[in-house]
């Protein structure tokens, strides 16, 4: 989803093993490479509305709605101003001013996501009695996993995002590395903000003692690049414009098309 | 707020048995301590001190062309939608010129022009509830015209039905119904007839 070439096919990182030995190349060169040899990890579709009071009466019939409509969907927290639910690798989350769904799963096509946003979002407005939408959001992450952390800063340079000083600075002779570049634009009505990193993941997990011969400790970093972008509105839009599934077909065109310019030489 | 969209930060305490969503944490937000990854999340807020993307100029409203700008990711429902009530906004709008120029049979070529885009409409309700029933109250109303033309107070009721359902065509039935009022405040009967004789049989 969202990779340039792929619109319609499934998220191209649903066997995550495999993307990482495709993008774990063996010499220090890297090569030209583009979004689409990235994997989608995180996309997530949020709305926000001026204070819904109506949550605390209509929580409970707003989930049921929501269970009527995904009956494998089971709680995760509910708390007077937020409720959350999960289905799988998909969240839905219900605040007294946003709401939105987290899908981790990058095996979900846009169709799949569309009709979830569709769905979700037009029961939420009716539930909790929304006339106005004060912000809608996408927001897609996407990460490349390289050998390591210089090989990674490596391939961020490739990309000639940044003007990164030859000489050593700050009395430190190495490269650069975990570098960042971040932009956004924003007019009256909408905005975007897109950061591209080069990131170093670090998971330091011992399991407690009674159940350590059950689960292995783990001790595991990985480095990569990730390209987060966030497309959203600025000016508020009536209920009645909106239909989630299409905005989000919409912002993700929209996305793939104009995150390409970080890739071209 | 937060100035981006919430995601669920990056899992970096180690195994989850289920990616905690309800963690979706605010960009810009510090951390829990016992973080032990480099997980470098960019917080574009420490550059940017206003609340981007919320609270937008008051008054300013994004069209349907500016929330749908790709041409090619539009639902064929949802475009075909657009085409025709375009369509038939235009056709209103001339009958309104040609009946202020007390040309009534030019106006009523322009509303059988818009009678005749009704069906198609109606194909369209896909897009919600709120738009089948505009759409269903105006072939009533037409229907029980039986052939009459509409005065002008009616052909701009409908007029301005129809642009409110091309601005807001995902409008709720609740929200329908105030608009079918205004049809029935001109004059025109927004019911089936069949609905009206049953009713009145009571």
């Amino acid at each position: 989803m969202a990779n340039p070439g792929r619109q319609r096919s499934k998220f191209p990182g649903d066997a995550i093993e495999r993307e990482r030995a495709k993008s774990a190349p063996s010499s220090n060169s890297v090569g030209p490479f583009d979004l689409s040899s990235f994997t989608l990890e995180q996309c997530v579709l949020e709305t926000r509305y001026p204070q819904a009071l109506a949550l605390w009466d209509s929580s409970g019939a707003l989930w049921r709605a929501v269970q009527e409509k995904w009956p494998d969907v089971r709680l995760v927290k509910a708390e007077p101003a937020k409720t959350s639910f999960q289905e799988g690798k998909t969240g839905f989350v219900v605040e007294l001013q946003a709401a939105r769904i987290i899908v981790l799963d990058s095996a979900k096509t846009t169709d799949e996501l569309a009709k979830i946003g569709r769905d979700f979002f037009n029961l939420t407005a009716l539930h909790l009695q929304l006339s106005l939408y004060e912000r809608l959001g996408l927001r897609l992450i996407y990460f490349r996993e390289f050998r390591d952390r210089e090989e990674a800063a490596s391939a961020f340079d490739s990309l000639r995002l940044l003007r990164v000083p030859e000489t050593k600075k700050f009395e430190v002779g190495e490269k650069p590395v975990n570098q960042q570049y971040s932009l956004r634009w924003e007019s009256e009505k909408k905005g975007a903000s897109i950061s591209c990193r080069a990131e170093t993941r670090k998971i330091d997990y011992d399991p407690p003692v009674e159940s350590i011969q059950i689960f292995s400790p783990i001790h595991k970093e990985r480095n990569g690049i990730v390209v987060d972008v966030d497309y959203y509105t600025v000016a508020p839009v009536e209920i009645g414009q909106v239909d989630m599934g299409e905005w989000a077909n919409h912002a993700l065109h929209i996305v793939s098309r104009d995150t390409r310019y970080l890739f071209e030489a | 707020m937060a100035t981006s969209t919430n995601i669920v930060e990056f899992p970096s305490r180690g195994m989850e048995t289920h990616p905690d969503f309800d963690a979706a944490v605010e960009s810009g937000q510090k951390k829990p301590p016992e973080t032990v990854a480099a997980s470098s999340r960019f917080d574009v807020r420490d550059l940017t001190i206003s609340e981007a993307g919320t609270k937008g100029p008051l008054g300013l409203r994004l069209t349907q062309a500016e929330l749908y700008p790709m041409r090619q990711a539009y639902r064929r429902e949802h475009i075909t939608a657009l085409r025709l009530l375009t369509l038939a906004i235009g056709r209103t709008q001339r009958a309104l010129n040609a009946a202020a120029a007390q040309d009534m049979v030019d106006a009523d070529t322009h509303i059988q022009k818009l009678q005749v885009l009704l069906p198609e409409l109606f194909c369209c309700r896909r897009l919600g509830d709120g738009f089948g029933t505009i759409i269903n109250s105006l072939m009533s109303a037409f229907e029980v015209l039986s052939g009459n033309t509409p005065d002008v107070r009616q052909i701009r009721a409908m007029n301005t039905v129809l642009q409110v359902l091309k601005e807001k065509p995902f409008l709720s039935a609740d929200e329908a119904d105030d608009h079918v009022d205004v049809l029935e405040s001109v004059g025109l009967s927004p019911y089936p007839a069949e609905l009206v004789e049953f009713l009145s049989s009571e």
